[in-house]
């Protein structure tokens, strides 16, 4: 009796499934509705091969003579690319890690690729472990030039299922490598001894060996927000710098600055709160702050609030020297602006956001020339469709673009530069 | 003959059910409209969630305790993941048993488009709800709800 209510289930359950996935395929097809998946004629074919347009959160960084390196996610792999005609055309992509893994990689989420003086190229991303919101920092190098890679290895100690994600990675002036990730431990630890603790922490560790191995990992800070990516950035001596979303008191989501030192001790006076937006939230921002440091160190900050002070993207001006952030104003206030970017060049400096205009998303862009107390109208650069990840910017010499990676363009470079 | 149609019957309804359960519906820009008709004259709240939002946990928690006490259609959860994330949705709303609500998923490639055709004022952030009276007058809130304030509100409406 009971076998054939069961073949008859399975009978019903398989017509049932028949039926969702013709409409998920008519979905996927007819109006590209609820998927990342590239839409390029060229990505669409079964035998596609791997490249920055077909795959997920491709990120870009030029090198010597203008090459530009791109690393990409697709099919549980990073791959690296890269193109000398700036991003027209791509050379077959090398594999970083040979054995596929769980990546996360949804804009927050993606690989970054730093080169080193010497010609290395450090890779680092974020690999999906089995728990919720759970993840493992995964670093690679390679020293000829990209045409193989080092085994992957896990840079965080800490090795519990819990997260230790949304990684950023920089040089210092020495060449040491740093990574700065968002890590659950303390917080866990906290939970098991029946204490509170607010946000989660951040730690890092530093390569002093051209990224053969890590030192052991150190915390930055207590407190930070779960689920923002760092922004990172060198001084005028090449100390880094990072920037991220803190939880003040009282669940204040505003943004903290400091020195990252490459001693195994913290720096004194670190970190400084760096925005005052009043934005208590007991929710997930998901939007990280950005950063550029002109060449007399201030801190050039871009960055997403819903405070009681200032709400939407705002730019500010933060110097270390009185601690003090200045020249705040809002970029945009309209609550489909999103993902503010800034770069200093000489002495403009740029910011670029996503904003929703009808049914399409445009990139704008602002320039300032006055050390950014006045702002240029926002000038729209690019526009798509369908979906969009977040833009970026890359420089080289003294051009600078920004790349944009799109459903139904691929990866775009556009030229800002007067 | 009869027995075997009965069977056949409450099995088509059992397997339908069941697999109704595992399928959260894909939230297009029509779809809020589409969910206010459905209760003309009615109080409900539109709760807002992600996969990738700790805080929202907490939501789903919450609801868990207090779903009880909302009517039939009292409680909408729309997940602002991409649909490609259905299943971890899914897994996540069967943990917290709240799969048998009225449960949705963003599915349009530019979630902005959705997030501005449920609220122009919204910029996204997680976990958002939105408390509608009989009337369909309508006040958000952003972060995690308390307790009491979910529980006065049922009180005063379901």
């Amino acid at each position: 009796m009971m076998k054939p209510l069961l073949n008859t289930c399975a009978a019903l359950l398989l017509v049932s499934i028949a039926l969702v996935t013709t409409a998920q395929a008519k979905m996927a097809h007819g109006n590209h509705k609820g998927s990342n998946k590239s839409l390029l004629a060229e990505c669409l074919k079964p035998a596609a091969l791997p490249s920055p347009n077909c795959g997920r959160v491709p990120t870009a960084v030029f090198g010597p003579k203008g090459k530009l390196y791109v690393v990409f996610s697709q099919h549980g792999h990073i791959y690296l690319t890269t193109s000398d005609d700036k991003g027209k055309t791509f050379q077959s992509s090398i594999v970083v890690n040979r054995k596929p893994e769980r990546i996360y990689d949804d804009g927050e989420n993606r690989p970054k690729i730093v080169l080193g003086k010497s010609g290395e190229i450090y890779v680092s991303w974020t690999h999906k472990t089995p728990g919720r919101y759970s993840g493992d920092v995964r670093f690679s190098r390679s020293l000829d030039g990209g045409i193989t890679f080092n085994t992957p290895i896990t840079v965080n100690s800490d090795r519990a299922i819990i997260s230790h994600r949304f990684e950023s990675m920089s040089l210092d002036e020495k060449g040491r490598v740093y990574l700065i990730w968002i890590d659950k431990r303390d917080k866990i630890k906290a939970k098991e001894n029946q204490q509170k603790y607010a946000g989660v922490s951040l730690y890092y560790a530093v390569s002093d060996n051209s990224g053969e191995s890590f030192r052991p990992n150190q915390k930055l800070v207590d407190h930070s927000c779960e689920c923002c990516r760092i922004a990172v950035d060198q001084d005028s001596a090449g100390r880094v710098v990072a920037l991220w979303r803190h939880v003040y008191p009282d669940n204040i989501r505003d943004h903290a600055i400091a020195y990252v030192s490459p001693e195994n001790s913290p720096i004194q006076g670190m970190p400084i709160r760096a925005t005052d937006d009043a934005w208590q939230i007991d929710g997930c921002p998901h939007h990280g702050p950005d950063l550029s440091i002109d060449s007399e160190n201030r801190a050039h900050l871009a960055w997403f609030t819903q405070g009681e002070k200032n709400k939407g993207l705002m730019y500010g001006r933060f110097d270390f020297k009185n601690e003090k952030t200045s020249l705040v104003h809002s970029i945009d206030n309209s609550p489909s602006a999103s993902r503010p970017q800034v770069q200093v060049m000489g002495d403009r400096i740029y910011l670029m956001w996503k904003k929703l205009n009808g049914e399409q998303i445009d990139l704008l862009i602002s320039r300032s020339s006055d050390e950014g107390k006045n702002w240029s109208k926002p000038e729209m650069i690019a526009t798509t469709k369908n979906g969009s990840d977040h833009p970026d910017w890359l420089v080289h010499d003294d051009e600078l673009y920004a790349s944009w990676h799109t459903q139904s363009e691929g990866l775009r470079l556009i030229s800002v530069t007067e | 003959m009869i027995k075997k149609s009965v069977i056949a019957l409450t099995l088509l309804v059992v397997c339908s059910t069941s697999f109704a359960e595992n399928t959260l519906k894909p939230f297009y820009s029509g779809s809020l409209a589409q969910i206010e008709k459905a209760r003309k004259g009615q109080a409900f709240v539109v709760v807002l969630w992600s996969i990738d939002c700790p805080p929202c946990l907490k939501e789903l928690a919450l609801l868990q305790q207090l779903k009880d006490q909302f009517s039939e259609v009292g409680l909408v959860l729309i997940a602002a993941d991409n649909a490609e994330y259905t299943d971890s949705a899914q897994a996540l709303l069967t943990e917290f048993k709240l799969e048998k609500m009225d449960n949705w998923i963003f599915a349009d490639s530019t979630p902005e488009r959705l997030r501005y055709s449920i609220d122009p004022a919204w910029y996204g952030e997680l976990p958002r709800a939105y408390f509608y009276d009989k009337s369909h007058q309508r006040f958000s809130h952003s972060g995690s709800l308390k307790k009491a304030q979910l529980q006065k509100w049922l009180l005063a409406t379901q």
